[in-house]
């Protein structure tokens, strides 16, 4: 249960590489595009940006609208510490509290945009809670705990078995949905009439959308971790490093050769992760 | 006239904050000793001493109607100010009545005390509902529920005397299931399931609780949803834990199936309600099947006689029955005080509420964030410590059919817990934020110092039951009755009873999210002072008005649309086309759910009772001579009976 050195670093590393790897995804999805795409270290300039300047707000808005950026990435952090040391449905349900929070602050300005965001968040939420918890499930039962060390002892424990490899494309149906990646959600617009995350934070300017990017930065590299621990359990820190990029760049060819679908497709992709997972289980 | 009832508002309700806080008081002294206390009365039933004994798991629920009779009683003082000419003395003699019952039905510990002090609980709760009979839907509300607690309690006697027939003995300490064959203890079982099922509003049961609770005055819809609902937990933990202990397979099964069926359908219907009142009332439906699957899921454990995690399990029930005590009273209080000055429950008659009621809207928000189970707040402990017990199911269910069946649990369970984020996003975030939608809405004003008194008691013991889960958890364990199973006293239980558990430790969590708060402030201040300029909310450039807010119907209507298998919404849109061509035309927007049970059970029900009623009509025709002439054949046949 304690915190030692190592993990402590461990989550400052990630916190401080969250922009890195969104720069890389970037990079990757514009090269596979034929374009140039933005530099790879374009994350940060652009939070460096936000934080020098000045902000405007709604007057309509509260001090919820104020407080949400801290506590969504508070939580975001408090979410990583839990991934390195601690419980896999504390880190969800913390994770969760950011959300919660975002949504409102999304409400809070009054406008149809933010609204229609918020709502979208919490229904695409509701639909990838299962899938997520059921994928989960197929270490977490072998493991008869959800605590992180013994997910990831379970799935070092076996060598690379259908149930795991059917896990796996089951949580990565997942982490697609969760990091709000197309074709879930596009990260990369402001059209009404496809945006989910972007429609939320669509009021925020200055310090706050600093704090946003970096938070929805660290939740994307977090899945990414997660999955990486859980189904590709081999090698050490170093190893982790070149498999999170690995992930990174199948993001990017996902992203690139599949459209974003509608709305109401979503429960169907989502019922496809649930039933990968439910025979994950049945293979074990 | 008015003088008198300020006197009477003032002492009533104090004489009940002072009651409650003896009654907390004892509960705590229970704890303390660990020794119950006994009152004997001057009666006796069958040559046995009719008895009030408060054992653990009495005042563990007795400490619940102490906290929650004290907050709720403190708040009346200011919101019964609205009652003053409408029958005061009745609200406040009848809520004494109320509360002293619920103090009895806790401490009875001889079948019939029990029923009586429960009979008056439900009869004075009844009458509670009741009382706005003026207003629309009120009457048959509080007939619904009439009819339903008393078809419930009827369940209850045939198996408490079922239980005492068979014993020998009413006394709760000889009452056994010992004695009743197999068959026998399936009915009792059954009895009890009905009778409690109703009392908690388990579906296919609950349909007088979304009537009630929104009829009620709020401080009696707190009470009942925050204390009365839990009388059911505890006579179906005092029926399967005491009187029959070690049930069959199935006893688990159908209380899982049933704790389930609410869970999800409850938290479902309450996402997509606007009344805030109704909405609360769903989300009792969910928590009351999230306890009963709850003690499902330990009754599984205990059929397979692993009695550690059967412990593990009720502990969990009992730690989020306690902790739902805590925040769902403090939630009906928050809609209280916001019905209260603005006269409306529907959330799309509200919005900006948080800056014209500013301690309510943070009280209301740290009961919604605990009812939706975010950490760090209480309401997550007793979720995680239930995660815990379903994946504990599948090996002792074991082989496959288990791991599936724990996993689709889990799976069933994280969705609840979602839609319970969204539906309390919702109420929040509609009725509080953005601009107000309604005259009543803009014009309202933060409620009275005692109200106020009353949130912040409960919403600081939510806090404190987050900060000290262990607290909460270790006296659930010990509420247990002895010789089921006996708790540690550390927090090595978990250990027992889970092959690879540990502890659980709410401190790490909190200096986690601290850390976090610290960076990004951190984080804030590294690109200097930043100036605010106000300026209006981003609407595409036009002028935003309270028109284009979200509301509750809108943010909902994704999950209506991809569970309309299950709700069959109703829509209606009507255009009215007013004067102007172009604009200002009035559009107006209606949907009716479908309610499974409603239309499935209820309904076809009603449509026979009518049709069999119709019938009999027939010989009713209204002539004296034809009466006459029944009363002349059925003597003539009773003759031709007995002659025979």
């Amino acid at each position: 249960m304690e915190m030692n050195l190592t993990e402590t670093s461990n989550v400052i590393v990630a916190i401080a590489s969250a922009p890195l790897l969104n720069g890389l995804i970037k990079a990757a999805k514009a090269r596979l595009q034929n374009r140039r795409g933005p530099r790879l270290l374009q994350g940060y300039f652009d939070i460096r940006k936000w934080l020098h300047k000045d902000a405007v707000v709604s007057p309509t808005t509260s001090w919820i609208f104020a407080a949400a950026p801290y506590v969504y990435l508070a939580a975001t952090v408090a979410a990583t510490v839990q991934l390195f040391a601690m419980d896999f449905i504390v880190m969800i349900y913390l994770l969760a509290s950011g959300r919660f929070f975002l949504v409102l602050a999304s409400l809070d300005a009054g406008s149809a945009f933010g609204g229609m965001g918020g709502a979208r968040e919490m229904f695409i939420a509701a639909l990838v809670e299962p899938a997520l918890l059921l994928a989960a499930a197929t270490l977490a039962l072998p493991a008869q705990s959800t605590q992180m060390a013994l997910l990831t002892a379970t799935a070092e424990s076996g060598s690379i078995q259908l149930s795991q490899l059917l896990a796996a494309i089951a949580f990565y149906l997942v982490l697609v949905a969760e990091t709000g990646r197309i074709p879930v959600d596009n990260p990369d617009t402001h059209l009404e009439l496809t945006m989910i995350h972007e429609g939320m934070i669509l009021e925020y300017s200055g310090h706050r959308l600093a704090l946003i990017h970096l938070a929805a930065a660290l939740k994307q590299l977090l899945f990414i971790v997660l999955f990486c621990q859980l189904f590709l359990p081999w090698g050490d820190a170093a190893w982790l490093a070149v498999k999170v990029m690995l992930v990174a760049l199948l993001l990017a060819l996902t992203e690139t050769s599949t459209n974003k679908m509608r709305l109401f497709k979503v429960p169907e992709f989502l019922m496809l992760s649930g039933l990968i997972s439910l025979l994950a289980l049945l293979a074990q | 006239m008015k003088e008198n009832s300020r006197i009477n508002n003032l002492f009533s309700h104090l004489f009940a904050l002072a009651g409650s806080l003896a009654a907390a008081a004892s509960a705590c002294v229970v704890y303390a000793t660990g020794q119950g206390w006994e009152i004997g009365l001057p009666f006796s039933v069958w040559q046995e001493e009719a008895m009030f004994r408060l054992d653990h798991l009495g005042a563990f629920f007795l400490f619940m109607t102490g906290v929650g009779g004290a907050a709720v009683s403190l708040y009346a003082i200011g919101y019964c100010r609205s009652y003053m000419r409408r029958r005061l003395w009745l609200l406040t003699g009848l809520y004494n009545v109320f509360l002293l019952s619920l103090v009895l039905v806790f401490s009875a510990q001889h079948a019939l005390l029990f029923l009586l002090a429960w009979e008056v609980m439900a009869l004075s709760s009844c009458l509670l509902v009741n009382h706005e009979y003026e207003e629309a839907g009120v009457s048959q509300a509080a007939y619904l529920y009439f009819a339903m607690t008393q078809a419930g309690t009827a369940f209850i006697v045939m198996a408490f005397f079922s239980l005492a027939a068979a014993s020998g003995s009413m006394d709760f300490s000889l009452l056994n299931g010992a004695f009743l064959t197999e068959g026998e203890r399936n009915f009792v079982f059954l009895c009890a399931l009905i009778g409690f099922g109703a009392k908690g509003g388990l579906m296919p049961l609950h349909i007088w609780l979304p009537r009630a609770h929104p009829a009620a005055p709020s401080h009696i819809s707190a009470l009942m949803s925050g204390v009365m609902l839990k009388t059911a937990v505890y006579g179906m933990l005092r029926m399967s834990l005491q009187f029959l202990p070690s049930g069959p397979l199935w006893w688990g099964e159908l209380m899982v199936a049933v704790g389930l069926i609410s869970l999800l359908l409850g938290i479902l219907y309450a996402f997509l309600e606007k009344d805030l009142k109704r909405l609360l009332a769903y989300s009792s439906v969910e928590n009351v099947g999230l306890i009963f699957f709850t003690i499902g899921v330990g009754l599984l454990f205990s059929s397979k006689g692993d009695w550690a995690a059967a412990q593990f399990a009720w502990t969990a029930a009992l730690c989020h029955a306690l902790n739902h005590s805590l925040f769902k009273t403090l939630a009906f209080l928050g809609v209280g005080a916001v019905y209260q000055a603005t006269h409306s429950k529907d959330a799309d008659q509200l919005g900006g509420l948080i800056k014209k009621m500013p301690y309510t809207a943070v009280f209301f928000l740290i009961s919604v964030m605990a009812l939706a189970a975010l950490p760090p707040l209480n309401g997550f402990w007793g979720e995680w410590l239930i995660f815990q017990a379903v994946l504990q199911l599948g090996p002792v269910l074991g082989g496959m059919v288990g791991k599936l069946i724990s996993a689709l649990l889990i799976a069933g369970l994280g969705m609840a817990g979602v839609f319970a984020a969204a539906c309390f996003v919702e109420a929040f975030g509609i009725s509080f934020l953005a601009k107000a939608r309604s005259k009543g809405a803009d014009e309202a004003k933060e409620v009275a110092l005692t109200m106020r008194a009353g949130q912040g008691v409960l919403a600081l013991c939510c806090v404190g039951a987050a900060v000290f889960p262990q607290f909460v958890i270790q006296n659930a364990a010990a509420a247990l009755p002895a010789g089921v199973l006996v708790w540690s006293g550390d927090m090595s239980l978990f250990s027992a009873a889970l092959p690879n558990g540990y502890s659980i430790d709410s401190r790490w969590l909190i200096a986690s999210l601290f850390a976090g708060l610290v960076l990004s402030l951190g984080l804030a201040r590294l690109g200097g002072k930043e100036k605010q300029t106000p300026g209006e909310t981003w609407t595409c450039g036009i002028v935003p008005d309270r028109q284009m807010e979200y509301t509750a119907s809108g943010f909902s209507q994704a999950a209506k649309r991809a569970f309309r298998r299950v709700v069959h919404p109703h829509e209606e849109q009507l255009i009215n086309q007013s004067p102007h061509r172009y604009h200002g035309q009035k559009l107006s927007y209606e949907i009716r759910l479908h309610y499974l049970f409603s239309t499935q059970i209820y309904e076809p029900l009603q449509r026979r009772l009518v049709e069999a009623a119709q019938i009999m009509k027939q010989i009713q025709g209204g002539s004296v001579q034809v009466y006459v002439g029944y009363i002349f054949v059925v003597t003539i046949a009773v003759l031709l009976w007995s002659a025979r």
